[in-house]
């Protein structure tokens, strides 16, 4: 197969891309991890079941190596995730946006096959041959079918090499194109019926599918694929304990990737950002004593982080080099008022209920009240 | 001689199959059992094959049985694994805790001296403040006596109900049942959890000991913390960490571990002296892990002596306790009483898994084939795979009981699941917490809410126990369960519809059953529907649930009695004492006749009702308790069995209203008027349904005199000119010449809206096309001033709050087309004045009137 996609080529690591592929971001844990690895491996897997939850949950390995955690939350999840590619069910992860679905797949399959790129970015445009193969029609018309001609999906790589193929956003995807699924999970073959051959899924071959709580019923799963499917759903963090330990390490680490010029943000920061998310989110104060209106917005842990990756922006292009209320203002508001009018009435009412209340909290109620007026 | 001491943890199926092979190791030839001595007797029926678990040995005070203590015993309960296996082997067994007759003795000697105490404190206040507020201070002050001491009390209860729990959590398992099945699956064998507990549970207990002596000694504790060498107990527990743990707790609750404590570990030792002395060679004891270091009479562990006080010592604290008499019998009981959840502290958190994985288990089939004289079965349905499947299984029925689904090909997908989650957890096969994961991920799209859903039917289960017919019970138990078995009740708790028809006779004994058993404070039967309309039809439809409680119930009922009727009917009088009005004697009555109690108890509550009439003078009262009367009246008509003494209060209530209806009808503000106006209406409907003409003619006459009167509340008139209209003793047209007349005298508006709101009391479609009424109505509003208008709005807009939107939009078309039919026969000249811009001006107002938007709203359009 001389054809080469994008994926392919992103197998030799440049450290300057913006983002890079879990993969390759953590190639030091996975291979410390591989090396003492010396659990049982169902086949084709490179790290073991084991390995993989000390992977994505952190810890120390047995020599003593640091592993960072992924996922912060119940372990029980991801013991739950990872068993389930372990047998020949399909893995769903389903829950409200920003619950670290994708991001937990990703680290799955980079732990897994050693591969997160085997992906489809599920949309209402997803058709059927990106989930099974489509052809090269200068060279159909030239040679007519000929396997030189084939443009492989994602899903068919996935099953030739024994890997984790992952679906994002599934309940995107039309409802026709999800049958398409039904029997690559069942027949575990993928027909070629213009060349009379098959692909022949190799065991370790297996779906990771994400799936958004807010997209309920727009494609719902027809009960003959969820069938194929354990669930595990996400929940947003239980405690603002943990939510802030998830900002901070993503912040620190896109920190690192893209260098910009300011100190590390102080932890009472990003608590009053956390704090601010999770009041809104919940409609009741942190201490439940005060009811609170909330706005439209998911308000979801993946926004906060990005509400303090700009603020750091902020204020290392056009501050002191030392992140500040003003400088997280702006992306807060941005944040939580999505809809000019019910958001506007939710979030004045919070910030001159609440916010203006809290002692430590002048600046950041001062530095929102100047940008709303 | 030696004696060996089980400590095991209450209702653990684990320590349960441990259990069996110590004692088949063992091979005891005596056995105490931590239990009241007063159940030693009954211990012979669990032989029964009639007795199946789960059951209670309730003990209780014969003059107070309502006290009742109770003992629950699963199938998985260690001391009734203890009690089959001694029966099975024919060795002596005995119950040996501190007799429950001493318990119950102490705590009415501490009561007395308590209420002494009071009176005594009582008589030393000034009189005023005892008369004021004597109780109040007395509340307040335990209170605040009580939530000083509680947070420790809270730990040590805790710690002392489920010590075993204790160990789980310090050896970082949240779950006591989850590590219970661990520690057995690792140890060696299991009965070398015993003597594992037995150390662990002595450290634990020596250092709330020490804890307790020296509180001062802070300093020396953490000298022995920095020292304390990290031992590991036989149970992968560290010690120190439990010492510590101990010690925190003694802190807080400064070593008190309840006044009972002592005196029950006392009577236990003095029941294993005793049993020594019988001359029997291998006596085991088994009880709750707390207490195991503390009989452990012949230890050897210096540590474990010190908390053994000397023979002489436990003599003296047991010596003259009071008592009271009391008598023990076995009551079914059930899996959903055994839950932690319901507050029974040494509850469990999963009964029915814990039953399946103790059915499934070798030693059980051991325990079996001992009690049933045959060689243990090798059978592949009863192993531990079998069982996580069937839970698994149970789990789709259950979903699909609710409609979800839940395919039986997952079942397979969800155990092959839960066997991997397993093992990535390091578990060799997979225990509830895999199977519960496996459940919500394969079968409930990951939902734990749905598996909640259909948790205790899952975990806990309806199992109901069985208790052999030929245990003690009383003589009125006896009879209720024989009409139980011949009306074919079945006692289940799941609550489910019993339809009866009471044409049939074992229909009638039904329900006459059922009422008789809610007299007796048992209801097992609950009405479905509104009783009131279902008395004197001949379907009667009822919701049944037991509840295991009731045999309790029936226990302290049998005072009352040795059958369910007499107990019923004695109750009925008891309670009859009790009531005040004649209207709560009246609700009385319309228990007590369909119950048919017997003679005696119907004649006291008739002779009641007789002489409440009879002495109330008051309209009120016979309004109100008349209604129910006519329901009694033709519940009997019905049956063939009119009560004459009945009839007789009947009249003579009715003839009151009658005669004096004009006194509950003046000066009444709109609420009281809407009581009265209900009462009234309920009357009307009994009447009607006693189908009896004369009456209802008498009730008319006096309503037309009081709807004529003057003084007569407004919105009263409104009513019952309504109800005369209703029941066709006035036309139409006679309704609208007296809302002619009544509005035609410069009635203030006010009164006008009360009599409109009296009027559509109740709705009724009828009146919505009355087409005169509506235009004599139409008329005044036009008319009135605008100011009033405005002013008497709310009150107009109330009455026509009961209406629905759709009667609201047909009242409006009607209004519409009084004036369509004006257009029509009139021509063009009301036509046009029909276009008159202040016709048009009260348009929105009539809207705003019948719609209910509000009026800026109304006015802007
Ligand atoms: N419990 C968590 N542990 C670790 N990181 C988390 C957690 N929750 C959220 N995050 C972070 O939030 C970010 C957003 O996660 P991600 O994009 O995976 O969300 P998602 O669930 O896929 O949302 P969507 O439904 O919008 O696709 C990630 O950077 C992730 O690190
Ligand atoms: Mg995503």
């Amino acid at each position: 197969m001389t054809k080469t996609t994008a994926s392919q080529s992103k197998t030799d690591v440049s450290t300057s891309v913006i983002r890079q592929h879990a993969e390759q971001e953590y190639a030091e844990e996975l291979a410390a991890i591989r090396e003492e690895d010396v659990y049982p491996k169902p086949e084709n897997w490179l790290t073991s079941p084991k390995m993989t939850l000390l992977y994505l949950l952190g810890g120390k390995t047995p020599k003593g190596k640091e592993i960072s955690p992924k996922y912060v939350g119940d372990p029980k999840l991801m013991e739950m995730a990872i068993a389930t590619l372990a047998t020949d069910r399909a893995l769903l992860l389903y829950g409200l946006p920003g619950t670290a679905k994708s991001w937990v797949s990703e680290h799955l399959a980079a732990a897994v096959s050693g591969d997160s790129t085997l992906l489809i970015q599920g949309t209402a445009g997803t058709d059927e041959s990106a989930l099974r193969y489509s052809w090269n029609y200068a060279q159909l018309i030239a040679n007519g079918p000929t396997p030189e001609a084939l443009v492989e999906s994602p899903t068919m790589r996935g099953m030739r090499d024994g890997k984790v193929v992952r679906v994002e956003e599934l309940t995107r995807v039309g409802s026709d194109v999800q049958d398409a699924l039904i029997t690559i999970l069942s027949e575990k073959t993928l027909p070629i019926p213009e060349l009379s051959s098959e692909v022949q899924a190799q065991k370790g071959f297996n779906i990771i599918a994400t799936a958004n709580n807010r997209d309920r019923g727009v494609n719902e799963l027809s009960s003959a694929l969820a069938r194929r499917f354990n669930t595990v759903v996400l929940p947003p963090p239980a405690t603002l304990e943990d939510e802030v330990t998830i900002v901070q390490r993503r912040v620190e680490q896109l920190g690192r990737a893209l260098q910009y010029p300011v100190e590390k943000p102080a932890v009472e920061e990003l608590r009053r950002v956390v704090t601010i998310f999770r009041e809104l989110r919940n409609g009741v104060t942190l201490d439940g004593k005060t009811k609170i209106k909330q706005p439209s917005g998911t308000l979801s842990t993946a926004e906060a982080i990005s509400v303090v990756n700009n603020g750091l922006a902020c204020a290392g292009y056009f501050g002191s080099g030392k992140l500040t209320a003003t400088d997280l203002a702006t992306s807060l508001v941005g944040a939580i008022v999505k809809d000019p009018g019910a958001d506007v009435v939710a979030w004045r009412e919070y910030r001159q209920t609440i916010m203006k209340n809290r002692e430590d909290w002048k600046d950041l109620f001062k530095a929102c009240k100047e940008i709303d007026e | 001689m030696t004696v060996s001491i089980f400590g095991i943890r209450h209702h653990g199926s684990g320590c349960s199959r441990a259990l069996v092979s110590a004692l088949e190791d063992y091979n005891p030839d005596l056995l105490l059992v931590e239990g009241p001595p007063e159940g030693t007797d009954a211990i012979k029926y669990a032989a029964s094959p009639e007795m199946r678990p789960p059951v209670a040995l309730i003990v209780y005070p014969e003059a107070d049985p309502k006290r009742a203590a109770i003992y629950p015993f699963a199938a998985f309960s260690p001391e009734w694994v203890a009690l089959r296996y001694a029966i099975a082997r024919e060795i002596p067994v005995e119950f040996m805790d501190l007799p429950v007759a001493n318990r119950y003795g102490l705590e009415d000697a501490v009561e007395a001296q308590r209420a002494a105490d009071e009176l005594k404190s009582a008589g030393q206040e000034s009189e005023q403040e005892e008369l004021q507020d004597g109780e109040l201070v007395g509340d307040s002050v335990d209170a605040s006596y009580e939530s000083e001491d509680d947070e420790g009390d809270d730990l040590i209860t805790s710690i002392r109900e489920d010590p075993l729990g204790t160990l789980a959590r310090v050896a970082g398992e949240t779950d006591p049942e989850r590590w219970e099945e661990r520690v057995i699956e690792q140890a060696s064998t299991p009965g070398a959890i015993f003597p594992a507990f037995l150390d662990a549970m002595t450290e634990l207990r020596c250092a709330l000991l020490d804890a307790a002596k020296n509180e001062a000694k802070e300093e020396e504790e953490t000298n022995d913390e920095s020292s304390a060498k990290t031992e590991e107990s036989a149970l992968g527990i560290d010690l120190a960490a439990l010492t510590r743990l101990a010690r925190s707790v003694a802190r807080a609750s400064g070593g008190n571990v309840g006044d009972l404590e002592p005196l029950r570990e006392a009577a236990m030792r003095r029941a294993i002296r005793a049993a020594m002395k019988t001359g029997a060679q291998r006596i085991a004891v088994v009880c709750g892990a707390w207490h195991a270091p503390a009989l452990d009479l012949e230890a050897d562990n210096p540590k474990r002596s010190a908390l053994i006080p000397k023979k002489s010592r436990d003599d003296a604290l047991l010596a003259k306790l009071p008592k009271v008499k009391t008598a023990a019998t076995w009551i079914p009981w059930t899996h959903s009483r055994l839950d932690r959840r319901t507050g029974y502290g040494a509850g469990v958190e999963s009964p029915a898994w814990l039953a399946e994985i103790w059915r499934v288990s070798e030693e059980a089939e051991r325990l079996d084939a001992l009690c049933n004289n045959r060689a243990p079965k090798q059978d592949c349905a009863r192993s531990y795979a079998a069982a996580t499947t069937t839970f698994l299984a149970r789990a789709a029925r259950f979903l699909r009981d609710d409609k979800m689904q839940a395919a039986a090909a997952n079942v397979v997908d969800a155990a092959r699941f839960s066997e991997t989650l397993a093992a990535l957890r390091m578990r060799s096969t997979p225990n509830l917490d895999d199977l519960r994961d496996a459940a919500v991920a394969v079968l409930c799209g990951g939902e734990r809410l749905l598996y909640g859903s259909i948790r205790e039917r899952l975990e806990i289960g309806t199992e109901l126990g069985a208790i052999p017919s030929d245990a003690p019970a009383t003589p009125l138990a006896k009879n209720i369960e024989a009409e139980r078995k011949r009306l074919r009740l079945k006692r289940e708790e799941l609550p489910k519809n019993l339809d009866i028809d009471l044409r049939q006779e074992t229909g009638r004994e039904k329900s006459r059953f059922l009422r008789r058993m809610a007299f007796i404070d048992a209801p097992w039967a609950t009405p479905r529907q509104d009783e009131r309309r279902a008395l004197g039809a001949f379907r009667e439809t009822w919701t049944i649930a037991w509840k295991p409680e009731f045999d309790v119930v029936i226990v302290d009922a049998s005072k009352y009695g040795a059958t369910l009727l007499e107990a019923a009917s004695n109750m009925a009088v008891a309670e009859l004492d009790k009531k005040q009005t004649l209207a709560d004697v009246m609700e009385l009555v319309e228990r007590a006749l369909p119950a048919e109690l017997n003679d005696d108890a119907l004649e006291r509550v008739f002779r009641r009702l007789r002489n409440d009439a009879a002495v109330s003078s008051d309209v009120n009262d016979a309004l109100e308790a008349l209604p129910a009367l006519a329901r009694a009246l033709r519940y009997g008509s019905t049956r063939g069995r009119a009560d004459s003494r009945l009839a007789a209060i009947f009249d003579a209530l009715f003839e009151r209203v009658i005669l004096r209806l004009k006194e509950v009808c003046v000066n009444l503000t709109d609420d009281v008027a809407e009581t009265v106006v209900a009462q009234l209406a309920q009357l009307v409907d009994a009447i009607m349904t006693l189908e009896d003409s004369e009456r209802l003619d008498l009730l008319l006459d006096a309503f037309e005199k009081v709807a004529l009167d003057d003084e007569t509340s407004k919105y009263v008139v409104g009513a019952l000119t309504r109800s005369l209209y209703d029941r066709k003793r006035w036309s139409e047209q006679t309704l609208a010449d007296k809302l002619a007349f009544f509005i035609g005298r410069a009635t203030p508006p006010n009164e006008v809206a009360s009599w409109l709101q009296g009027f559509l009391y109740g709705q009724g479609q009828t009146i919505l096309w009355l087409d005169e009424l509506w235009r004599v109505f139409d008329g005044w509003l036009a008319n009135l001033d605008q100011d009033v208008f405005i002013e008497e709005l709310p009150l107009l807009r109330r009455a026509f709050d009961s209406f629905s939107d759709a009667e609201r939009r047909s009242l409006g078309q009607t209004v519409a087309s009084l004036y369509a039919q004006k257009s029509e026969s009139q021509g063009d000249v009301v036509a046009s004045s029909w276009d008159d811009p202040n016709a048009r001006a009260l348009i929105p107002i009539l809207d705003f009137i019948l719609s209910g938007k509000p009026l800026d709203a109304a006015h802007k359009e």
